[in-house]
């Protein structure tokens, strides 16, 4: 009898195998497309970082790949369906512009895999199976950064720029004062934001009025989370020789010497991560939420700006990142 | 009853594929058990398994011994190095007790790994005599002869079930990295692919049916070279401790690796058809030998107990205690920064006995942990099995520097340090990683270490003499070997300072964000 079983068990496995072995051979190669947010490649950030990823995954794997960098609004939703309904097997919406689109263009295409880069996580919005809700927290990195300038400051008072006035925004500012506040409790921290549209963050001539203020002001060191505004507050910084820190890619080059450190979200590694994922078969959807855990935000510490930063101040934001990593220390974000 | 009709004949022809495939299957298809290891490193005993803040005890060739017994047909033993040194047991009677067990365990066959030449080559001559199996090693050359030594075998020949086995051994080509000079003066290590095809091909002349490679060389070189193996149908590897519990197959070779010091049993099944004369497929399971499960074996124990019973009671001698467990690899986090507490408390020993500015140690050198609560004799000899005497020299500023390069780059075999403090990040390129070394003096505070100034070094001698390609060290000024056994310094500095405490501290600290981008 046992004989018998195992036979049967033995032929239906090996039968099995050779329509396996089939389909495996025939598969083409996987077909990437990617939809760039509002500005696109070119904008030394968020956007390119996103490319970075795309282009590493192309030069490591066998894939093809195709990106669009739309103008408006409804550009945006056609070219999802677009890489869609040609059969592309997974799609990217970089922004949290992307949401409501890419979430019901993944429900019309359940054989597809949508990734959408920042998500808007909201209650009342089911995530489908078959996309990735990417989401960073950025108030972790920005907590790093905010300890640094805490550390740093000789005259006790920092800043934060925002570019638009909104919930994503808000993490950024609320990380860095809880981070400057940890290590040096009675430090100043200005905040201001740039506007409450979307030209908050492509306005450099606003984000320069803002940050001469705040040095006026007394503050010695800026944060800013505000896209390209941000360039007009690198431009303060050189012309006051103040220090300021980037954000989303490593920004010294804007302006050497001046830039302390940058925020970073890891776009280029999820993009690249998410791709790799897709060719062994390990796609997973749903809300991932990437934090200092992760490595999905940091901040810079490498040839460049080790002079502006002593090595004492990194061994003690270590310790912070590890208790941040390890639950010891939480962020309080804000209420939604 | 329409649709039963319509449904008779393909149900009829299955079925009589089927039974006339399992006829064929269950008369002409053999089954061929074997059963492999690697990297026992002397483990005669369980050790323990640290996982999640629980200790579990696994393994030993005892255990081994156990799981042996239960297996109700014949198989095939083989085993892929590193099987000699590592305990007290195997060290103290030179590989001794491993051979003898070997024996009575039943093995066929072993490749020679890199550390069965710790105990110089003489030794494991001696070993080979004394073992009723051979001893493999193709591309082990006799730089003399040109042939391979004496003791050491390309190729060996068995049958099992009327099929005949053929088995060839292959060692790594890293061995002057890897192995002080002096063990294997005189050999040479040619090339894997090229000794191991030419192998199998004299093999399947003599009528093999079956190859196997004993490969130690690592998981990942094993991958890469089975892209060009020619004639050999499975890969037993070891090397670099991994366990495979489901084999990879690279083209048409079978590769296995069984994890470390006989915490685990590799079991392949080979089906083999006697009328094609060919492998239909495989079957892997890689078992945990967990002490629960497999208890030592009695006569196995009788026999350790009255020929090593006087040692063994030895080792398991208490000398003190530990505040904490003390891993020998980094987990999670600490993976990236490289950092143990097992090398704080070791180089700052070093440091301590010695008066040095720095001390260095390997961390490959770091054997096993030390466990909280009490220390015996044997976890000191497992940790530091090697019997490396520490070594004093004065190097720059600018050759430290050049060292803490090398080990920023160096995944494995990072450096553990004592003296400094360094800060680097892994994603820059090689050679400009180091960001700070910083050094801590009680009087003048934190300074960056000086390139033109000149520092009192402690290291091991591997390290001294140029191991794991840190040839910074053969660069030393006023070497001189303390003749300080570092494993005897351990056992006094335990007994004298219990209970030990170290911890991780934040000496080496990788700012990189890129770890597996």
């Amino acid at each position: 009898m046992s004989s018998t079983v195992k036979f049967l068990f033995i032929s239906v496995f090996l039968l099995g195998g050779c329509t396996a072995g089939k389909n495996d051979g025939s598969a083409g190669k996987l077909k990437v497309g990617l939809v760039f947010d509002i500005g696109g490649r070119g904008d030394k950030s968020f956007n390119d970082s996103a490319y970075r990823g795309l282009e590493k995954a192309k030069a490591d794997f066998d894939i093809y790949t195709e990106y669009v960098e739309p103008g408006s609004g409804a550009d945006r939703e056609s070219a999802l369906r677009m890489f869609a309904s040609r059969g592309f097997d997974l799609v990217f919406g970089i922004g949290i512009l992307f949401t409501d689109d890419i979430t019901r263009i993944a429900n019309d295409f359940p054989d597809v895999d949508f990734v959408c880069i920042d998500y808007n996580i909201s209650e009342g919005l089911n995530v489908p199976d078959n996309l990735a809700a990417i989401n960073y927290s950025e108030q972790e990195g920005s907590f790093l950064v905010g300890s640094i300038a805490g550390l740093m400051t000789k005259t006790g008072t920092v800043g934060f720029i925002g570019g638009m006035d909104i919930p994503l925004i808000h993490k950024f500012e609320t990380g860095f004062v809880q981070g400057v506040k940890e290590v040096n409790p009675g430090c100043r921290v200005l905040v201001a934001y740039a506007g409450v549209t979307g030209e908050a963050f492509k306005n450099p001539a606003k984000g320069k009025e803002l940050a001469l203020s705040q040095y006026h002001s007394g503050a010695d060191i800026i944060y800013h989370a505000s896209g390209s505004t941000g360039l007009g507050v690198f431009e303060a910084a050189r012309e006051k020789d103040m220090l300021a820190i980037g954000v989303d890619s490593d920004q010294y080059h804007e302006a050497p010497g001046n830039i302390l450190t940058s925020m970073i979200k890891r776009v280029d590694v999820s993009v690249y991560h998410i791709i790799r994922n897709k060719m062994t078969g390990q796609f997973e959807g749903g809300i991932k939420q990437l934090g200092l855990k992760d490595n999905g935000v940091g901040y810079i510490y490498d040839e460049n700006n080790r002079f502006l930063i002593s090595p004492d101040i990194i061994s003690r934001v270590e310790e912070l990142k590890r208790k941040i990593i390890d639950g010891e220390i939480e962020i309080q974000l804000e209420e939604k | 009853m329409k649709y039963l009709r319509r449904i008779a004949v393909p149900v009829f022809a299955a079925g009589l594929f089927l039974a006339a495939y399992g006829y064929y299957w269950n008369r002409y298809v053999v089954e061929l058990d074997v059963v492999y290891t690697s990297d026992g490193h002397g483990h005669v005993f369980p050790s323990m398994m640290y996982k999640d803040g629980k200790k579990t005890a696994i393994g030993g060739m005892s255990a081994l011994g156990n799981f042996l017994g239960r297996l109700k047909r014949d198989y095939l033993l083989a085993d892929s190095g590193d099987i000699f040194q590592g305990t007290p047991e195997g060290i103290l009677t030179e590989g001794r007790i491993v051979v003898e067990l070997m024996d009575l365990l039943g093995y066929d066959v072993m490749a020679v790994g890199n550390h069965d030449f710790d105990m110089g080559r003489e030794t494991l001559e001696e070993l080979s005599g004394l073992a009723g199996f051979p001893m493999l090693g193709a591309n082990i050359i006799d730089a003399g002869t040109g042939l391979n030594p004496g003791y050491i075998k390309d190729a060996f020949i068995t049958e099992l079930n009327g099929v005949k086995v053929g088995f060839t051994g292959i060692l790594t080509q890293d061995m002057k990295f890897i192995t002080m000079g002096e063990n294997i003066e005189g050999l040479e290590f040619a090339d894997p692919l090229e000794t191991a095809n030419e192998s199998a091909a004299r093999l399947r002349k003599k009528g093999a049916e079956i190859i196997i490679l004993l490969s130690h060389q690592g998981a990942e070189k094993d991958m890469q070279l089975a892209e060009g193996l020619e004639g050999v149908d499975i890969v037993l590897g070891g090397h670099t401790h991994l366990k495979f519990d489901e084999p990879k197959k690279v083209r048409r070779v079978l590769i296995c690796e069984p994890g470390c010091h006989f915490q685990y049993a590799g079991h392949l099944k080979i089906y083999y058809s006697i009328i094609e004369r060919k492998i239909m497929s495989y079957s892997n399971r890689v078992v945990p030998l967990l002490a629960s499960r497999y208890p030592g074996k009695k006569e196995i124990d009788e026999f350790i107990s009255e020929s090593f019973g006087e040692l063994t009671a030895r080792m398991n001698e208490v000398i003190g205690a530990s505040d904490v467990l003390m891993l020998h690899r980094t987990y999670g986090e600490d993976s990236k920064n490289g950092e143990l507490a097992l090398g704080n408390w070791q180089t700052d020993m070093m440091r301590e006995l010695t008066g040095c500015d720095f001390a260095f140690q390997n961390s490959g050198g770091i054997r096993a942990a030390i466990p909280d609560g009490d220390i015996r004799v044997r976890d000191v000899w497992e940790l530091s099995p090697f019997g490396n005497t520490l070594v004093k020299m004065v190097l720059k500023g600018s050759q430290v520097r050049r060292l803490l390069e090398q080990s920023a780059s160096a995944k494995q075999s990072r450096l553990q340090v004592s003296g400094l403090k360094m800060i680097y990040n892994s994603s820059l390129p090689e050679g400009r990683r180091v960001l700070n070394i910083i050094i801590k003096d009680e009087e003048a505070g934190l300074s960056e270490i000086e390139d033109e100034k000149e520092y009192t070094v402690v290291t091991n001698s591997f390290l001294a003499e140029g191991g794991d390609g840190y040839s910074v060290f053969s660069e030393g000024t006023e070497i001189e070997d303390t003749g300080l056994i570092l494993r005897d310094e351990e056992i006094k500095y335990i007994k004298g300072n219990s209970p030990i405490h170290a911890r991780i501290e934040g000496r080496m600290i990788n700012v990189s964000l890129d770890e597996d981008w």
